[in-house]
């Protein structure tokens, strides 16, 4: 026997190494998902803890259909769930590219995709998107409810025809959705719901009312839905991201907004993954960046109005930029 | 230097017809209307080439058609608009390049040289739904080399120059996910982007075997300072890339470098990678032939594209 000790410190150390290097490598050769070899989920990298557990393939039986999948996020998630090897179907208001999306999809992670075209503003296009996703199948495995928008401007700038619009697309079709979409899952079989809300939420937003509102409504309408689905095999999730940078138009919105518009981002990518992870998880609540979470806990302890006349003093400086930044591009 | 990257050469190298003139030489510059593409486009035109400019911008196209035509001896020159993120528009201005060479009478295209190249810090998917550092740094030259390869075919000496860059240096691919859309750094997916320009251009001249008077070339373009980091790029991004330009050369002093590989005899030593008309090494893991194989299967299944198609049997 030697008389040589071995410190716990040695040990981690000599794990860490091991770890790293099993990393290197497996990162270097693991084979592509999409080939449907059985990837461990052991040696990756997790891009955060919850990966490393989901990542080992989680397969669902019939696809999930993603509104709003020609956008920013909901390419991103479509993206997502395709490197999962999951069936989509993909819907999109008329005249968006979804036919070359659907495609590339399809050729890169060998899944199907499939694609439909709905203007969700009516009740009866709804009706009819849902009766052709019955001719495509008979089942679903999820729904993402990612269709949402906003108009600039506030209250009083907004026409009456905008407000409608907002509270049409965002509350009243992710509703109808929601439950068209339910109708359609298969009893016993995992269910993921999944809703866009966003970091908006949880403040009364001056400039951003109607919008702020009704995603507020999304989070208290799903949180009551968890509780009535629970124990049916259904997993509700809600997404409150903060501004996205998906498109090179977000971007310069979000650079408007100065420092926090920068610490606030998270990489659209890594929204996706996490927001499938969570909702594999069972999470209800999906707050994507350290900074936001901390942000929404700390905004809890704060009152309302204390907050909006806040919000709504930082959003007179961002105006002010934003002009200012305009004149000198003028010049 | 790896055997690897000489190998593919030794053969070729000797068939290879050499070039009489770079007098109307016609040439296709993609990402002409800034930067390095611009210098190199106005160089070839001053030289007598016919350049074919892709750019992104309708306006700056027109302005760079204008500069490059007043350079050229004969006042030819054309520049197409197209976003090259898009595969679709990529087969689009490959189609248009093809007719501009008809109506010039030119029933051959010699020299494509790949410049395009994006930088972003975030994680931005284009409308097919790729990473778009990738989609224009390299499926869009794997796209347009293969739309335009019935041209190229008709040179006497054809070339494909794609521009890679020294930050390959380190870079690695994750074969789980190519277009890193998990835990996405910009910085890390710029340089994977331009290792793959490396392996592109490795499997490519192992392809052009059967084709002495087609090669493939890469080109180290050096430090420039160029614009590029600008756009996209965050604040951290911005600031690292006002120290580096500082420190870089104009793109006026790349243009000839990247010119030599378009219209000279690139001498012995023999080598797929070049920086300022001299060989140099690249990293070790872009001369593996295996990794470019795999990779260049990969690019053919996401973009749908069969090389056995244009002739490009592996």
């Amino acid at each position: 026997m030697t008389d040589k000790t071995v410190s716990r410190e040695d040990v981690l150390k000599g794990v860490a190494l091991l770890r790293s290097m099993a990393l290197e490598n497996d990162i270097y050769w693991t084979t592509p998902t999409h080939e449907n070899t059985t990837v461990t989920g052991k040696a990756k990298q997790p891009h955060n803890q919850f990966t490393a557990k989901i990542d080992a393939g989680v397969k669902l039986s019939h696809p999930i259909l993603i509104t709003g999948a020609a956008g920013g996020l909901g390419r991103s998630l479509a993206v997502d769930a395709a490197r999962r090897g999951w069936s989509l179907v993909l819907t999109d208001r008329p005249g968006t590219n979804l036919e070359q999306l659907a495609k590339a999809l399809e050729r890169s992670y060998g899944i199907k995709a499939h694609k439909l075209f709905c203007d969700l503003t009516g009740a009866q296009a709804r009706a009819e998107l849902f009766r052709q996703v019955r001719t495509l199948t008979p089942h679903l495995s999820g729904a993402v409810n990612v269709a949402g928008l906003d108009f600039e401007g506030t209250f009083d700038e907004l026409r009456p025809e905008e407000v409608q619009t907002i509270i049409r697309v965002n509350i009243e079709a992710t509703l109808d959705v929601t439950h068209r979409a339910l109708e359609l899952r298969k009893k016993e079989q995992r269910f993921l719901l999944i809703t866009v809300s966003s970091l908006a939420a949880f403040y009364p937003m001056p400039v951003k009312a109607t919008y702020a509102a009704s995603k507020r409504f999304l989070l208290d309408f799903f949180r009551a839905l968890k509780e009535e689905l629970r124990g049916e095999n259904v997993s509700v999730t809600v997404l409150c991201p903060a501004g996205l940078p998906t498109t090179p138009g977000a971007i310069r919105d979000m650079e408007l907004q100065g420092f926090w518009g920068h610490v606030t981002a998270v990489q659209t990518g890594t929204v996706a993954a996490g927001t499938f992870d969570h909702a594999l998880q069972g999470n209800f609540l999906y707050i994507p960046g350290l900074l936001n979470k901390l942000l929404q806990i700390a905004s809890s302890v704060v009152p309302p109005s204390l907050l909006a006349r806040y919000i709504a003093w930082r959003w007179r400086g961002n105006t002010r930029r934003a002009k200012g930044r305009k004149e000198w591009v003028l010049q | 230097m790896g055997i690897a990257m000489i190998e593919p050469f030794i053969r070729t190298f000797q068939a290879k017809p050499f070039i009489e003139s770079s007098m109307m030489r016609s040439v296709v510059v993609t990402g002409c209307t800034s930067g390095i593409g611009q210098a190199l486009t106005n160089y070839l035109a001053a030289r007598g080439n016919f350049v074919i400019g892709i750019g992104r911008d309708a306006r700056k196209c027109a302005a760079t058609e204008k500069a490059m035509t007043t350079k050229h001896p004969a006042g030819l020159g054309r520049v197409i608009t197209a976003d090259l993120s898009k595969v679709s528009e990529v087969r689009r201005a490959a189609e248009e390049i093809q007719q501009v060479l008809g109506t010039q009478g030119k029933p051959s295209l010699d020299a494509l040289v790949n410049n395009a190249g994006v930088f972003s810090s975030w994680y931005i998917t284009t409308s097919e739904g790729f990473e778009l550092q990738f989609a224009v740094n390299q499926l869009a030259p794997f796209a347009l080399t293969h739309f335009l390869m019935p041209v190229l075919r008709q040179s006497s000496s054809g070339r494909i120059v794609t521009v890679s860059s020294g930050s390959h240096q380190g870079a690695k691919l994750r074969w789980n996910d190519l277009q890193r859309s998990r835990r996405y750094s910009g910085l890390a997916a710029y340089q994977s982007t331009k290792l793959m320009n490396l392996l592109f251009t490795l499997e490519l001249s192992r392809r052009l075997q059967a084709t002495p008077y087609l090669q493939a070339y890469a080109a180290d373009p050096g430090l420039v300072a160029t614009d590029m980091g600008f756009k996209g790029t965050d604040w951290i991004g911005k600031s690292i890339w006002a120290w580096r330009k500082r420190q870089g050369r104009t793109p006026e002093e790349s243009a000839p470098g990247l010119a030599f590989l378009v219209n000279e005899n690139p001498p012995p030593p023999w080598s797929l990678y070049w920086l300022d008309g001299k060989p140099i090494t690249p990293s070790r893991l872009a001369q593996d032939s295996q990794t470019a194989q795999r990779l260049w299967k990969e690019l053919e299944r996401m973009t749908g594209i069969n090389s056995s198609d244009y002739g490009l049997v592996a």
